[in-house]
């Protein structure tokens, strides 16, 4: 199974990739929700979950999550938002959306190794 | 829109988590049950925190109580962490151990991990006894003299303890190079603990409001920085009950930064190179 | 938290990209109007810093980050307006911001209260909506409290304004260091320093008297202004940055930038990429120089058995090209684009122009050109000199652009772009330029250069001294002196790089400065020469053509000028080196000699804007040379600027031409073809003879020039040295009386009024009597084919007319000037006229010497019959009865040499004498020329002696 991480910073999906690796996942990569998009249609089948940068250039978190979830076939994938404290309107927001599970930043590798498999375990 | 926390609630709130969880939140913490519970509360289908708060106490889901605790405690952790345990454990409790099992005065020294998390302390003990071993050449006594029971209240977080998968980020944290190229394989960036230490270790889930009655008696217990999530009641209830489940003489390890209040009714503190320890009574 | 060197490492790249980008919105926002996008831009990159900073538990990077997301964020929401005051304050933040994040690992020990207090004021939008004139001051509330208790205890509080790096005694010191020596004796109040160390100021409190400070703190008196403790706090607190309120008032509007970015730089192109350790590609980089090296051996040493191996050469080609592509490849990974550098430039303009109150607008281009990592790195202190001197120096304040007909927002264009291989980069500002009549004052004030060679001395080389080390520092009264402040730096910085700096200028119109750059450090193609069986590397960055002369060529052969060597090479004069000379490798004199009889090869070298010929004996293949740096013994040999080991193995130095040039000497000719101004003179046509003038005026405003052949030497003079006796004037020269004449009073020139206390003397050559012709301005030397017209203007003492790119200019016959300018030494006497009834053949193609020639003879009194090469030359002498014939050697259709033959091959003319002449007289050429049949040599010019000579010949 493969988890794919949309995140502008390169150290936020390298950190991730640490904790997908370690579960034993595949990690993709996207910079941007429109990437993210491009990545889910060719992968979308493999997918398990997807973690979500809320703040990036071009097509945004919340815009990729609302385009997401409006997809019969994306819709199924748990999407976990990736933020900071001071977004805690934007979690709400966002869980509101449809997101099924969300980490702030900044986060250990162990936290969210834990938030994953809370994700894929108990179905969120 | 979000939902907000008015100070009502929040004094709800804070009783619920303590009362329940044993986690004490001072006021500057109202952000946090605000962001990390908001989620909770939108999949339970609510909209504000009086009808969550009507919904968990009618309830008294334990699962939810769980996933409070999950949300609000962070799980920071590293390998050997703090330099005393260690020292300790080395040049005066495994010397002193060893005689004891050769002697018969002792059949199986018993250690307890109250809060594992991913599984660091834990594994740092079984690899400090090791490592004790090799490097005095013992070979009558092996790592079966020694029981490890390291518990944590989240699954989870002990599900990826068990597994013994460390990423390079993780494994840095705290861990000497002899360590880590004894004990670690690495495979691309992941790096596996040696088998030997992994099954040295048993694991469990277990919320420190139980009763420790069941777990046996320890000669050392280490609850280190999870105490400093509780409230002063629930502290001093778990310094208790720690001191009844060790062996006469056991130890204590506490965080280095941790205060205890009660800790003098039930143990003495004794200092090893100018760092305290606390033995029982 | 985590503490892993390469993710920190990773961090501090990603945050400072989004620092700077942080800061080109702001400056974008500033200049127009706040636009949705760039504020939702800045959010999102100090939210992500912010974000990022946390995994690291950077606390002092988060909490700055966040002061300034919070400001953003309201911003964004429509609940805070800022205006440019808060955009300063937000810029220094970010400033501040990018200072934690470049020294990331002391971030967490940097103080960042001031700034949190600073941004919680914006916050709290405590200055929303106030006026522009209406200035608003924080509450500082540390100062105030300080000022307060300095004057209860009666301290003394002064405040220093320095230029930093300069007043400092000297001594280069930065404001760090100042810094601490006030300390030392007080307690800081405020200190400000701009980011690019011009101005620092700095208040404090000390119990020192005013007069002990200088000694204290090795600063002189007047940067120091003693400030009044009882007088208005808030008053005085505003006094801090006056300069910069100042020029707030001044403006009239904040139009004073635009930054015209071309295309805003894309972080993250979707494309795979992971990021890698420099030190890795550096190693990679290293592997790779390594081996296209042991490719070359491999390639050389097998050479021989390509035939006898069957199929081993499309493996050589093979292993050759992949070599090659790997090469290139890597290099290729530690390119960036020069917008690295240019971008912060926006800002540094920006903060001067407001600093200096003038308004200046800035041109990027060709931020895509990509440079090697380390140039790029290198290129930053190089380039914010040139800048700043550009907005220092050479941008005028706008009132003063304004009286000149510029317009009043000045413009400094950076422009990056590919050119022969390597990377250009022009800096150019439309500023006043550089004076040259400055920088001429300055060397002769200095002893640089004596008198004499300065009038030799063209443009570019006068120019060049803005590089001399100390040049202008001594100085800073004069308008120039900034331009050299440093430049030599400037110059050993871009030298070191392995690239050149050009400068040109034009006084009124701007200044542009071009730094030629290799595109990257290790590997540099070279061309493999041989001298005396040695080799050495010679960087392909300077080389312009290969020449190669054979012996008796007429048209390509080495001459003398002044005993200087030069090669005349499409009409231009190109001064030639022996390699072997500058290397001490070769001393004979006699070997030069030989040297004639040898086909030669000259490496056309460029250096900056000029040309030299370097004579090497053998040439080789050009190789790529991976460049080590010279042995510590042999650091101090100017000639040399690194060592390299060639393809077979053996070890070569790397020739630097510019230390080899310095170390010949060599004056230069202008090569004017890229230089602005000289566009009044431009040549336009190619063609082989040329004429060297020296292009100067009268009082009036005709542009008068004269044969620098016919001139001896040019001396500046002041104007109240003239002595005047009688109707005559004279001056002083050489321990003796000159005699000098004004050209108005003999030419139909206009006279203008005396301006200036200068004049120049020119005292012409091949006279007999020496008369010194004075005139008031020199323009420049220039070398160029004259187009001589004599039918409009028929005067004494002009050959003629000639039009240098539209302008008309008039050439002085010094010999008929001197006649009528001075009757009583060159009165014309009858026994002159001894050539009555001789008949003379002139063969020149040049019209201009043609015009002379004639001229002379026929005042000697000679019947002149001409012709233009020596084929007319030959079909004359067959119709016509002449006496003797004068024959220029270079000439279209038939040369002198081959007329000379063709004539002593004809019986009937075997015994005419022939004199040839030329207008560069050297030994080489004289050997040749009595050999093909001259009788004599002469040289075209000297009168004196080719009258005699000819009288000689006829036996008059």
């Amino acid at each position: 199974m493969k988890i794919l991480s949309i995140d502008d910073s390169s150290i936020v999906r390298k950190i991730i990739r640490g904790a997908v690796e370690t579960l034993g996942y595949e990690l993709l990569e996207a910079c941007d929700g429109i990437e993210g998009f491009l990545v889910l249609e060719k992968e979308y089948k493999n997918i398990g979950l997807i973690l979500l940068d809320w703040n990036m250039p071009g097509m945004n978190g919340y815009e990729f999550l609302k385009k997401a979830k409006a997809n019969n076939e994306y819709k199924k994938i748990p999407v976990m938002m990736v933020t900071t404290e001071t977004e805690e309107g934007n979690i709400v927001k966002s869980i509101q959306a449809g997101a099924e599970n969300y980490m702030i930043k900044p986060f250990t590798i162990e936290e969210m190794m834990k938030k994953i498999l809370e994700c894929l375990g108990n179905g969120c | 829109m979000s939902p907000k926390l008015s100070s009502n609630e929040f004094t709800l709130m804070k009783k619920y988590i303590e009362e329940k969880c044993g986690i004490s939140l001072g006021e500057e913490k109202a952000y946090l049950i605000e962001s990390r519970l908001s989620r909770l509360l939108i999949s339970s289908g609510l909209s504000s925190f009086s009808e969550f708060y009507s919904k968990i106490i009618k309830q008294d889901d334990k699962h939810m109580t769980e996933k409070i605790i999950d949300a609000i405690t962070t799980n920071e952790t590293s390998w050997f962490r703090d330099k005393i345990p260690w020292i300790i454990l080395e040049e005066v409790l495994l010397p002193k151990y060893i005689n004891q099992i050769r002697n018969g005065e002792k059949s199986k020294i018993r250690i307890w991990c109250a809060a594992c998390s991913t599984g660091q302390e834990p594994y740092s003990i079984i690899m400090c006894i090791d490592h004790f071993l090799n490097k005095n050449g013992i070979k009558d006594i092996t790592l079966d003299d020694f029981e490890i029971l390291a518990t944590d209240i989240s699954s989870t977080v002990l599900q990826i303890a068990k597994m013994g998968r460390y990423d390079s980020i993780s494994i840095m944290r705290g861990l000497d190079q002899t360590y880590k190229n004894k004990y670690f394989e690495s495979q691309g960036r992941v790096w596996l603990i040696d088998e030997k230490i992994k099954n040295a270790v048993r694991f469990k889930a277990f919320n420190l409001q139980n009763s420790f009655l069941l777990l046996g008696k320890f000669d050392i217990v280490f609850c280190r920085y999870v105490m400093i999530y509780f409230s002063k009641e629930f502290k001093e209830e778990i310094v208790r009950k720690i001191a009844y489940a060790l062996e006469d003489e056991g130890l204590l390890f506490i965080g280095s930064s941790e205060l205890l209040n009660n800790k003098d009714d039930y143990f003495e503190k004794n200092y090893y190179q100018n760092s305290p320890y606390y033995r029982k009574r | 938290m985590i503490q892993n060197e390469e993710f920190i490492q990773e961090f501090v790249e990603e945050a400072s990209s989004h620092v700077n980008n942080v800061e080109s919105e702001l400056l974008k926002i500033e200049t127009s109007t706040i636009d949705l996008e760039s504020i939702n831009s800045i959010f999102r990159s100090v939210h992500s810093i912010k974000g990022t900073a946390g995994f690291f538990g950077l606390s002092k990077i988060v909490t700055l980050a966040h002061a300034m997301e919070n400001i953003f964020g309201k911003v964004r929401n429509d609940r805070l307006k800022i205006s440019n005051h808060e955009i300063d304050r937000l810029l220094s933040a970010n400033d501040h911001l990018r200072a934690l994040i470049e020294d990331v690992y002391k971030s967490e020990k940097v103080e960042i209260s001031e700034h949190i207090k600073k941004l919680t004021v914006i916050l709290e939008g405590k200055k929303v909506f106030v006026d522009d004139e209406k200035k608003y001051y924080d509450p500082y509330i540390v100062e105030r409290q300080m000022i307060q208790d300095a004057a209860r205890h009666g301290h003394h509080i002064y405040k220093v304004k320095l230029k930093v790096n300069q007043n400092v005694s000297k001594k280069e010191i930065d404001s760090i260091g100042f810094l601490k020596k006030i300390e030392s004796i007080g307690t800081i109040i405020y200190s400000y320093t701009d980011i690019f160390e011009i101005y620092s100021v700095f208040v404090f409190t000390t119990v020192l008297e005013k007069k002990l400070l200088p000694l204290a703190l090795d600063i002189s008196l007047e940067n120091i202004q003693e400030l009044d403790g009882n007088i208005d706090i808030d008053e005085m607190i505003q006094s801090f940055d006056q300069y910069d309120e100042l020029v707030k008032e001044e403006i009239v509007k904040p139009e004073n930038e635009k930054i015209q970015d071309e295309k805003k730089h894309n972080t993250s192109n979707g494309e795979d990429s992971i990021k890698v350790q420099v030190s890795l590609l550096n190693e990679l980089l290293n592997l790779a120089s390594e081996m296209v090296l042991a490719r070359n051996q491999l390639l050389r040493s097998i050479d021989s058995f390509r035939k006898s191996v069957p199929g081993i050469n499309p493996i050589l080609q093979n292993v050759d090209r992949i070599t090659t592509e790997l090469q290139e490849k890597i290099m290729h990974t530690r390119m960036q684009p020069i917008g690295n550098v240019f971008d912060k430039f926006p800002r540094i303009i920006r903060d001067l122009s407001k600093k200096l109150n003038k308004s200046i607008e800035l041109k990027l281009e060709g931020r895509d050109v990509e440079l090697d990592k380390s140039i790029i790195e290198s290129l930053a202190d190089p380039l914010t000199h040139l800048v700043r001197n550009a907005v220092d120096h050479g941008i005028e304040y706008p009132q003063e652009r304004q009286k000149n007909g510029k317009q009043k927002t000045g413009k400094i264009i950076m422009k990056a772009y590919h050119e022969a291989g390597c990377v250009n980069i022009d800096i150019i500002d439309d500023g006043k330029g550089i004076n040259k009549d400055i920088i001429v004052k300055k060397i002769v004030e200095k002893e640089l250069v004596n008198k004499a060679e300065m009038d030799l001395m063209g443009e570019q080389d006068i120019l060049q001294f803005i590089f001399n080390p100390g040049f202008s520092t001594a100085d800073e009264v004069t308008d120039v002196s900034g331009r050299g402040v440093g430049m030599d730096v400037v110059k050993t910085n871009i030298k070191k790089l392995g690239g050149t700096i050009e400068v040109n200028t034009v006084v009124g119109k701007g200044t542009t400065f071009r730094l030629i750059m290799p595109l990257t450090l290790a590997i540099i193609y070279s061309l493999i020469v041989e001298v005396k069986g040695l080799c050495f590397a010679l960087p392909q960055v300077n080389l312009q053509e290969i020449v190669r002369i054979k012996p008796n060529d007429a048209s390509k052969k080495i001459e003398y000028i002044n005993n200087a060597e030069v090669l005349r090479l499409r009409g231009k004069l190109l001064p030639i080196i022996y390699l072997s000379d500058i290397l001490g490798l070769d001393k004979l004199q006699k070997d030069r000699e030989k040297k004639c009889k040898k086909i030669q090869r000259i490496l056309v070298l460029k250096l900056g804007n000029r040309c030299v010929g370097l004579v090497v004996d053998k040439i080789y293949d050009e190789e790529e040379i991976l460049v080590k740096p010279l042995p510590k013994y042999l650091k101090d040999c100017k000639s040399y600027s690194g060592v390299t080991i060639l393809g077979d193995g053996k070890p070569s130095l790397i020739l630097d031409i510019d230390g080899i040039v310095t170390k010949a000497g060599l004056r230069f000719n202008e090569e004017d073809e890229k230089n602005d101004k000289i566009d009044l003179f431009k040549e336009k046509e190619d063609s082989k003879e040329y004429n060297n003038l020296l292009i100067f005026k009268c009082s009036g405003e005709e542009i008068l020039a004269v044969d620098l052949s016919l001139i001896s030497r040019v001396e500046k003079i002041n104007r109240r040295d003239i002595e005047r006796i009688g109707e005559n004037g004279y001056i002083k020269y050489r321990g003796d009386s000159l005699r000098v004449i004004n050209l108005e009073e003999f030419l139909p020139i206009s006279k203008g009024n005396d301006k200036g206390e200068h004049l120049y003397v020119i005292i012409p050559k091949l006279v007999k009597h020496p008369v010194g012709i004075l005139i008031e301005k020199i323009y420049d030397t220039i070398q160029t084919r004259i187009n001589l017209n004599q039918e409009n203007i028929k005067v004494r003492g002009l050959i003629g007319s000639t039009i240098l790119n539209d302008r008309i200019v008039l050439l002085i016959n010094t010999y008929e000037l001197l006649e009528i300018g001075v009757p009583e030494y060159y009165h014309v006497q009858d026994s002159n006229k001894i050539g009555e009834k001789r008949t003379v053949l002139v063969v020149e193609d040049t019209p201009f010497f043609a015009k002379v020639e004639k001229d002379y003879l026929e005042w000697a009194g000679y019947e002149v019959a001409m012709a233009s090469n020596g084929k007319e030359g030959l079909d004359i002498l067959r119709e016509k009865k002449i006496d003797a014939v004068i024959s220029d050697i270079q000439m279209p259709v038939m040369d002198g040499y081959t007329f000379a033959k063709a004539i002593r091959e004809d019986e009937k003319l075997s015994d005419l004498p022939l004199i040839a002449v030329t207008s560069m007289a050297d030994e080489c050429s004289k050997n040749e020329g009595l050999e093909a049949g001259f009788d004599y040599y002469e040289c075209k010019l000297d009168k004196e002696n080719l009258l005699s000579r000819l009288k000689n010949v006829l036996n008059i």
